[in-house]
């Protein structure tokens, strides 16, 4: 075959006729040595079964009487004992346990999402003097525990008349909410191309005309993750809950009606671990459905905006 | 219709980046005017400028005889075409054209109507119901236009609009973008890197380097006389070729190759010792008659050169040849990291890498020592200081361009 003119004369090309390359040896066919590879299974089966744990004790405990709860430990129940069930699911107080979550969840999950989007709009938006300061600032304040603020926020709330409503632990409950919010919305809202928004601009829309109607609409699968984390977080909501409403049992979501089941003299296994499987369902539904979601705010996260 | 007139722009970031230094310029009503130039040269700045997108620093842009400095960009009575298309992902075709009219309260069956003119025009009539993900790059980029044309605009701004196009599918829509100039007749102002684009669509092309206008000319004359060096070099394709000589006497040293200067050129020099040379590679022939433009009297000056060939690109229809002239490499700045990338490349400023290009009378080897003939009165001189195109003082600008097309 002839050069190119002018061209250093290309190497001739050979086929490779030879079977494909078998892995190293030692290596899987990912190409990870294979020790590593059983290490690794290893470790996620164990924190797999770590996680899982304490849901398999609650299974196993809600079918177990009183009397097999006081011998020795074992997993599968001698016989199924469905008295515990029964005995709270015909208690009419369960379901304004479960109201009352599901109003507070749906509640910080408003307060997260109204304040949260304009917030996070900005600080994807606009780039201004400090602007990765304070995005930092937002996320030291996810740092503090709330068990710090009890006592200051009890006093204040006695003051102002919260103590004892639904709404006092829906505000408390969306400041702790709010940061990480805010961190995924302003992600997913930066990712967004900002020629679009310049487009609706030369087009006559104002910023809030540009945020409803081109931004929100664009970020739904972002609006919907972090709805769905505020609403997990409301959900789950229990220091405050237990703080704030003990005076009053009737506003009490499902967590702390879980804890009431310790008794001053006995605890109610059957009837606790029953509770803790009911409260915990929609949030495990919840959170598988938005696990992509989530990571990617994690991710965002962790490259630094 | 409008004309756009800038006076006086300036454009500093926040972060203290110049990006438009004071800057003037007139765009007639009608008029399809070009701005090119390398990266960060200040050509996407000032349309954004233009559409209101950016604030200007200093200056006043008038669009007709309204001053818009500090009008918002719905008020401007502009439409722009972005490089990425910025279409409303979660809107369909009709919806993504109707999106600003919409705004305006314009009444359904006006906008029906004007949707189904503009469809109808760009053959989008089918793809009305269809979101921008489901389009190829042609379509999005007519809807883009589409939507611009919806508001019928008296300024039209194209950034880039053709960049994201694959090469064949650019060059129809680089005619069709020009077929709908003529038919609308709108001013328009275009935004690219590619010359190719610059020169086949502008009325006027305004060159950019750094902020500042270099030259803004019809695209013919901006080949003819480039008013320096780093227009002479951006402008052309390949682009010409520009090497440090000295003047010896009447004679200008390219190299080992001494080539006789006019009585005109010498005088363009001055008191010069050192120039900036520059030979178009379409200049060069293998034959004398290849070099000698039809008007060429008696007296016409050709010149010889022996080179040896060190790459030999052959086109088929043309051939493109590249031999070494031992004459210092001369630096138009950022066009090193612009067109010719790989003639960049292989060049060390102690030597200069000349192109011609060639007719395929006679195939040129590999390595060959040839014969070359040039025209010597193409021959472009520019100051090697500040790079500006040597003029006869006496006789003007105008002068130049006669004498560089070897009239």
């Amino acid at each position: 075959m002839a050069a190119v003119r002018g061209l250093p004369e290309a190497p001739p090309i050979v086929l490779d006729t030879r079977p494909a390359a078998r892995p190293k040896r030692g290596h899987g066919p990912g190409g990870r040595p294979v020790g590593l590879s059983i290490l690794l299974w290893v470790g996620v089966v164990a924190f797999t079964l770590l996680s899982v744990f304490p849901y398999l004790v609650m299974l196993s405990t809600t079918f177990k009487s009183g009397q097999e709860l006081a011998g020795p430990a074992h997993w599968i129940p001698d016989h199924f004992d469905l008295d515990g069930i029964a005995r709270t699911l015909s208690d009419p107080s369960i379901w304004g346990y479960f109201k009352n979550s599901f109003y507070i969840a749906a509640g910080t999950t408003l307060v997260v999402l109204l304040a949260g989007i304009p917030a996070a709009y900005v600080l994807a938006r606009h780039e201004f003097r400090g602007r990765k300061l304070f995005l930092d600032l937002v996320l030291i304040t996810q740092m503090f525990s709330p068990v710090v603020l009890l006592i200051p926020l009890f006093r204040l709330y006695k003051e102002v008349g919260l103590l004892g409503s639904m709404e006092g632990v829906i505000i408390a409950g969306s400041a702790f909410t709010l940061p990480f919010s805010i961190w995924l919305l302003t992600g997913f809202f930066r990712a967004i191309p900002v020629e679009i928004e310049e487009a609706a601009r030369i087009d006559g829309y104002g910023r809030f005309g540009i945020l409803v109607r081109v931004i929100l609409p664009l970020s739904i699968p972002g609006l919907v993750a972090t709805g769905m984390y505020a609403f997990i977080i409301g959900w789950n909501e229990f220091i405050f809950a237990v703080t704030f409403l003990t005076a009053n049992p009737a506003n009490q979501p499902v967590s702390v009606g879980v804890f009431a089941s310790i008794g001053k003299w006995d605890i109610d296994w059957q009837r606790l671990m029953f509770m803790a499987i009911l409260g915990t369902a929609p949030v495990l539904a919840v959170f598988a459905a938005i696990q992509k979601q989530l990571d990617r705010g994690f991710a965002s996260i962790a490259s630094g905006r | 219709m409008a004309s756009v007139t800038l006076s006086g722009v300036r454009k500093v970031f926040p972060n203290g980046f110049q990006a438009i230094r004071g800057l003037d310029l007139e765009i007639g009503d009608g008029e399809f005017i070009v701005l090119v130039g390398p990266s960060g040269c200040g050509k996407s700045t000032l349309l954004r400028l233009i559409a209101g997108l950016e604030a200007v620093t200093d200056g006043a842009i008038l669009i007709g005889d309204r001053d818009v400095t500090d009008v918002p960009p719905s008020e401007r009575d502009i439409a722009m075409v972005f490089q990425s298309y910025a279409l409303y992902p979660h809107m369909d075709v009709a919806d993504n054209l109707s999106f600003g009219l919409k705004r305006l309260r314009t009444s359904r069956e006006v906008i029906t109507r004007k949707v189904g003119g503009i469809a109808g025009a760009l053959g989008l009539g089918e793809l009305l119901a269809r979101r921008p993900g489901m389009l190829s790059g042609g379509q999005r980029q007519r809807v883009a236009i589409g939507r611009a044309m919806v508001r019928e605009p008296i300024v039209y701004l194209m950034d880039e609009p053709l960049s994201n196009l694959d090469a064949k599918l650019r060059v129809s829509m680089r005619a069709e973008l020009a077929r709908l100039h003529v038919r609308l007749g709108v001013t328009t102002v275009y935004v690219t890197h590619d010359q190719t684009e610059a020169m086949t669509l502008g009325d006027r092309v305004c060159v950019m380097l750094d902020g500042v206008i270099q030259q803004v000319d019809s695209p013919g004359r901006l080949y003819r006389e480039p008013a320096n060096a780093f227009v002479a070099g951006f402008i052309g394709s390949p682009s010409m070729n520009l090497a440090v000589a000295t003047v010896d006497g009447g004679d200008l040293v390219v190299g080992a190759h001494r080539l006789t200067l006019s009585e005109a050129q010498l005088h363009r020099t001055g008191d010069r010792t050192r120039v900036v040379v520059g030979m178009r590679p379409a200049d060069f022939g293998l034959r004398p008659v290849d070099v000698q433009a039809h008007e060429a009297g008696p007296d016409h000056r050709v010149a010889r050169l022996i080179v040896k060939a060190e790459i030999v690109e052959n086109l088929g229809s043309e051939q493109m040849v590249v031999f070494v002239v031992e004459a210092p490499r001369y630096h138009v700045g950022p066009l090193a990291q612009s067109a010719d990338d790989e003639e960049t490349l292989l060049a060390d400023p102690a030597h200069s890498r000349f192109t011609a290009r060639l007719g395929m009378r006679r195939e040129v080897r590999h390595g060959e020592a040839f014969e070359l003939y040039f025209d010597l009165d193409r021959l472009y001189l520019f100051d090697a200081d500040d790079g500006l195109a040597l003029v006869d003082p006496a006789i003007g600008s105008q002068d130049l361009a006669t004498v560089a097309t070897g009239g």
